[in-house]
């Protein structure tokens, strides 16, 4: 009788685990979607199509195709800078790195993802941003601080994905490869990338999706300016930046609370088909 | 010398030269991020004294110490974790043990939902709906969603990892499914699912843009009374002190920054070390 008990409270709680799991993503979902209706509703197709983002303003403008415009410039430019970088360090680690040599950078660089973003952005903001205007750059903070910033955040993980992918590739491809005649950075770039092209793929998409919801780094070094910059030096932000900013003074309700729901309907729509794809290509490396 | 081997000499050369190359790449981005963690940690050493720990901010944060964010953050980390760590863990269980596509897909999605939108979330469903206004619970609450799929799916990996003839052995002595699960697999990977917990305190002592919208203020003049009361954190203390003040208070966002990381590896140390007992 005990060990029917026993076994039916366990069953529970892995029931209530599981249901707090389906019911948390169905509930972000239904929120994001609820709050922002009323923006849907009284703004319209005007939110996809409009620059003119003056939320507190008489009357108010609730344009955000500058905020979403931004946070695809930033999540590609970052993924472009950082992946390239971050694929040469795991090749260098994987391939030529003595094996303490690889330990050691490993270690160093996990433990230095833990460094919370807003201490990286203190960091860029303290050393780096007073530095622009003596360039004779108008804006301190800049889409290409920014950029930084967000390197500094996400080479590590990036590197660790991308050395991950390489480890897991068979020895004797690569034996196979120099038994050709190949040598070592041909065998690396060529056939070890590819056996693990999957796994590469899918530490890049990581990366766009990190990038895409990170918010402090790019709040606090952007500039905060609501437009599409032309150039790298220009302030600009993003969509997590203006929720960040701007929810704690929106009026509970308002049309303004309610758009920047909307800006988190679409983040989320960007993080979920990221995590799609990344699940797509794992389940083809694993075949 | 042949053709052939000229061009494989100078093949091998060029082979050396790569190696070169990227081992200064590696050499120099290594060396930046760790000088982007000192530029973070050593200035703010001077502050730290026993008024620094131990008092409230002063003269507009030109003054005084950082004893309530302090408080905060560990009163956050720790409500949320009793939330999340139970919880996290039975998750990863199911994944593991139990082949349930929609759950896996669940927690997939939810592990890239970006913390913004937690946020979000939190704010519309714990201080609004359910009234617990800015506040640690609130706040706790939301980072507890935050992290629970980062613990569940580490303790996925680490339930996977335990070899399939330990679950035969224990079914073969009549075990039924979930006593096998609790009584013979959680407890011999013990050490690794602590190991998980400090490692997922790390990440929300840190987090910063979910407490922002659900439970930090950018000062209180009290400390927190109950569990429904608003707080300051270390990390949002540096936001808003290198968002909105100037370089007065700057002495004070290099301290917090610095007692922040502080505890990132103590947490991180401690995480590290269960790993290392049970080699």
């Amino acid at each position: 009788m005990h060990r029917e008990i026993k076994d039916k409270t366990r069953k529970a709680l892995m029931g209530i685990s599981s249901i707090t799991a389906i019911a948390a993503l169905f509930g972000i979902y239904y929120y994001l979607v609820k709050e922002s209706l009323p923006a849907i509703r009284s703004v319209g197709a005007e939110l996809f199509l409009s620059d003119q983002w003056y939320p507190v303003w008489e009357p108010a403008e609730f344009g955000m195709r500058a905020l979403i415009i931004n946070s695809i410039i930033v999540t590609a430019l970052g993924t472009l800078i950082v992946v390239p970088i971050a694929y040469f360090m795991a090749i260098y680690l994987h391939g030529f790195a003595s094996k303490k040599e690889k330990s050691v950078i490993r270690r160093l660089i996990e433990y230095l993802s833990g460094i919370p973003s807003v201490i990286i952005a203190f960091v860029f903001l303290t050393y780096l941003s007073p530095v622009f205007p003596k360039l004779g750059i108008y804006s301190p903070q800049n889409l290409l601080l920014a950029l930084i910033g967000l390197f500094f955040l996400t080479i590590p993980i990036s590197t660790v994905l991308i050395l991950e992918s390489l480890d897991n590739v068979p020895r004797e491809l690569e034996e196979a490869s120099a038994a050709l005649g190949a040598l070592p950075l041909k065998t690396y770039t060529r056939i070890t990338t590819k056996a693990a092209l999957p796994g590469v793929l899918n530490a890049i998409v990581l990366t766009a999706n990190r990038i895409v919801g990170e918010t402090i780094v790019v709040l606090l070094l952007g500039g905060g300016a609501a437009m599409v910059p032309r150039k790298l030096t220009d302030p600009m932000k993003t969509l997590t930046a203006a929720i960040a900013s701007e929810m704690p003074e929106a009026a509970r309700f308002s049309l303004h609370y309610s758009a920047l729901f909307f800006a988190g309907l679409v983040l989320i729509i960007f993080s979920t088909i990221f995590e799609l794809t990344s699940v797509a290509l794992l389940r083809r490396s694993r075949k | 010398m042949s053709p052939d081997k000229k061009k494989l000499r100078s093949k091998v050369s060029e082979n050396k030269k790569a190696r070169i190359v990227l081992r200064t790449l590696t050499y120099v981005i290594s060396v930046l991020i760790v000088l982007v963690f000192l530029l973070a940690f050593v200035p703010g050493f001077k502050y730290w004294s026993w008024e620094f720990f131990s008092q409230f901010p002063k003269n507009q944060m030109t003054d005084g110490g950082i004893f309530p964010a302090i408080l905060g953050s560990v009163l956050l980390t720790a409500v949320s974790l009793v939330v999340a760590v139970p919880l996290g863990v039975l998750l990863g269980i199911v994944l593991s043990e139990y082949n349930l596509t929609y759950i896996k897909f669940a927690v997939t999605v939810l592990s890239g939902v970006p913390s913004i939108v937690y946020g979000l979330f939190g704010l519309g469903l714990f201080c609004i709906t359910m009234n617990m206004r800015t506040s640690i619970l609130a706040g706790a609450l939301t980072l507890s969603l935050m992290v629970l799929p980062v613990i569940s799916s580490s303790v996925y990996e680490v339930m996977q990892s335990i070899p399939r003839e330990l679950r035969e052995a224990a079914y073969a002595l009549g075990a039924r499914k979930s006593e096998v699960i609790f009584d013979m697999l959680v407890p011999s990977v013990r050490n690794s699912i602590l190991t998980v917990s400090f490692v997922s305190a790390g990440r929300v002592i840190g987090e910063t843009a979910p407490l922002i919208l659900t439970a930090a203020v950018f000062y209180s003049p009290q400390l927190p009374r109950n569990l429904l009361s608003p707080v300051m954190t270390l990390p949002t203390h540096v936001y808003y002190l290198a968002a909105a003040y100037g370089s007065k208070a700057r002495w004070m966002a290099e301290g917090t920054s610095s007692v922040l990381i502080l505890f990132v590896i103590l947490v991180y140390t401690i995480a590290f070390m269960f790993r290392r007992e049970k080699k």
